[in-house]
């Protein structure tokens, strides 16, 4: 029996590029790049063109803050420019979505500031690649007062709770010593839900270090 | 690692040498073991806070690991910490120290070949970075990983000539990985230029033949009382950083980080006391 060396795969071009597009994305790989594509083949044209139009419109119209920036549709963004917002604090964060995570909780009513990224010297990420230069302009410059007359007095180191972000947050700290801000930290331990038994030592040593009256 | 060579489910330990984010809260990591060498592994779930896996997973971890073979990449399971190295964490200049350690054995490293004194070296370096050990150690532990992977400098015979090395001014060749004698470089020897292309030549004190040849002989316990100078630390910097730079065919990432907190250093130098210097490792 011989066997034929098979006819190449018919291939639509339009499909084929949209498969190749979605995956570029983060997290898709081949199959589901396929999944996604024959999805949006069979999916009603308004959809589609709902979906087509939202990616255009993020491009057109979000840039960054030019004073926290966090991701933003205006610029300056609602949060600095935000009335209610308490103006003795920034929160140092790693990412946009990390604001989030921040917001709702609605436990903080400050100001943000968005480094982008966090130190990781062996990934080529050095504090040239952050926005810390523009945390320290914002806080050389003065923020506006708020309706009370309130200057930032307190910048919250809330980077990740790894080597990265730890790394991140002491060399910012090593930065606003000379300015003679007050510098803190958020705290560290064990997380809601966490079994100590299966905690890393380091982290029952920051818990304890951090433990509070009861 | 490649291949099915090993069993479905296997024990390892090894230091978290580097980790990358992947997909939606899963981290790759890079780990140097003691049964398998280099090791890249994925950590499922691990940026999630609630992990019971991420606080053994961080790099700089000496960790024992419970690791399930997998179709392209093997999955880690379990781990325990061994020696997390608290106090190094929070000091800056020792992670940055103990990142450029990391690198290192990750770029004279390939995967899936065993070498246990590596492991102990960059386990027991992490320890003494830990107690706040200075430069001189981190020359020492470049030295050595350069030893343990086959790249030691020749220090007593001419590479050139191979004649014994006698008290003179001779120089160091990267591209022949060792010193040449003052005779071959100044009869300009095949292979030898003292500038420009080719395989340059550096120069080299006797002192630094005396710290290299030191280096290679004792362990950290007796380098540690060594006094080395600036200027003697910052030829070690030219020496080895450049030996490293040849044979990488480039500088190591984190060793810019190192650099830039040096400068931070002497900035602050202006303000309070004397800091000491930062040498650059490649």
């Amino acid at each position: 029996m011989t066997y034929l060396r098979p006819d190449p795969l018919p291939t639509v071009a339009p499909v084929a590029r949209l498969v190749e597009e979605l995956h570029k994305l983060p997290g898709i790989g081949a199959k589901s790049a396929q999944r996604l594509t024959y999805h949006l083949v069979r999916m009603p044209i308004e959809e589609a063109r709902a979906i087509a139009e939202a990616i255009l419109a993020v491009k057109d119209q979000v840039g960054s803050c030019r004073i926290c920036q966090n991701i933003t549709d205006q610029d300056p963004c609602a949060i600095c420019t935000g009335p209610s917002r308490e103006r003795g604090a920034i929160c140092v964060v790693e990412e946009p979505l990390d604001v989030l995570a921040v917001e709702r909780t609605g436990v903080y009513r400050g100001l943000y500031h968005v480094l982008n990224g966090a130190i990781s010297p062996m990934n080529g990420v050095g504090p040239d690649e952050l926005r810390i230069r523009e945390l320290l302009q914002r806080l050389q410059a003065g923020e506006q007062p708020d309706a009370d007359g309130e200057r930032v007095r307190e910048v919250i180191l809330a980077t990740n709770s790894n080597l990265e972000g730890e790394a991140t947050a002491m060399y910012i700290q090593r930065l606003l010593t000379p300015l003679g801000m007050r510098v803190t930290r958020l705290a560290r331990g064990l997380p809601t839900g966490a079994e100590l038994e299966y905690a890393d030592e380091h982290t029952i040593i920051r818990a304890f270090e951090g433990r509070l009256d009861f | 690692m490649q291949g099915t060579d090993r069993p479905r489910l296997y024990k390892a330990d090894g230091v978290v040498l580097k980790q990358m984010p992947l997909g939606e809260a899963d981290r790759l990591l890079t780990i140097h073991t003691d049964a398998l060498g280099k090791l890249r592994a994925v950590a499922r779930g691990v940026r999630r806070p609630r992990s019971r896996l991420a606080g053994h997973l961080e790099p700089l971890t000496h960790v024992r690991l419970l690791v399930a073979r997998g179709r392209n990449l093997d999955v880690v399971t379990g781990a325990e910490t061994l020696r997390g190295f608290p106090r190094l964490r929070d000091d800056l200049g020792s992670i940055a120290r103990g990142l450029v350690c990391a690198e290192l054995v990750d770029a004279f490293t390939v995967e899936g070949q065993p070498n246990q004194p590596l492991l102990d070296l960059l386990v027991e370096t992490l320890a003494r970075l830990e107690e706040g050990a200075g430069d001189s150690l981190l020359w020492h532990y470049v030295f050595h990983v350069l030893r343990l992977t086959g790249f030691m400098p020749e220090l007593h015979n001419c590479v050139v000539c191979g004649k014994e090395v006698l008290p003179d001014r001779h120089s160091f060749s990267p591209g022949l990985g060792g010193v040449v004698c003052a005779e071959c470089v100044r009869a300009g020897m095949p292979g030898v230029q003292p500038t420009g292309a080719g395989a340059p030549v550096l120069p080299l004190s006797l002192s630094a033949i005396k710290v290299l040849r030191h280096f290679r002989d004792h362990s950290y316990d007796a380098v540690e009382g060594l006094r080395l100078g600036f200027d003697l630390l910052r030829e070690l910097e030219r020496l080895l950083g450049g030996y490293v730079r040849y044979l990488l065919e480039r500088a190591l990432k984190s060793s810019a980080f190192l650099a830039r907190l040096d400068r931070l250093s002497r900035d602050s130098v202006a303000r309070g006391p004397q800091a000491p210097a930062r040498p650059r490792v490649s």
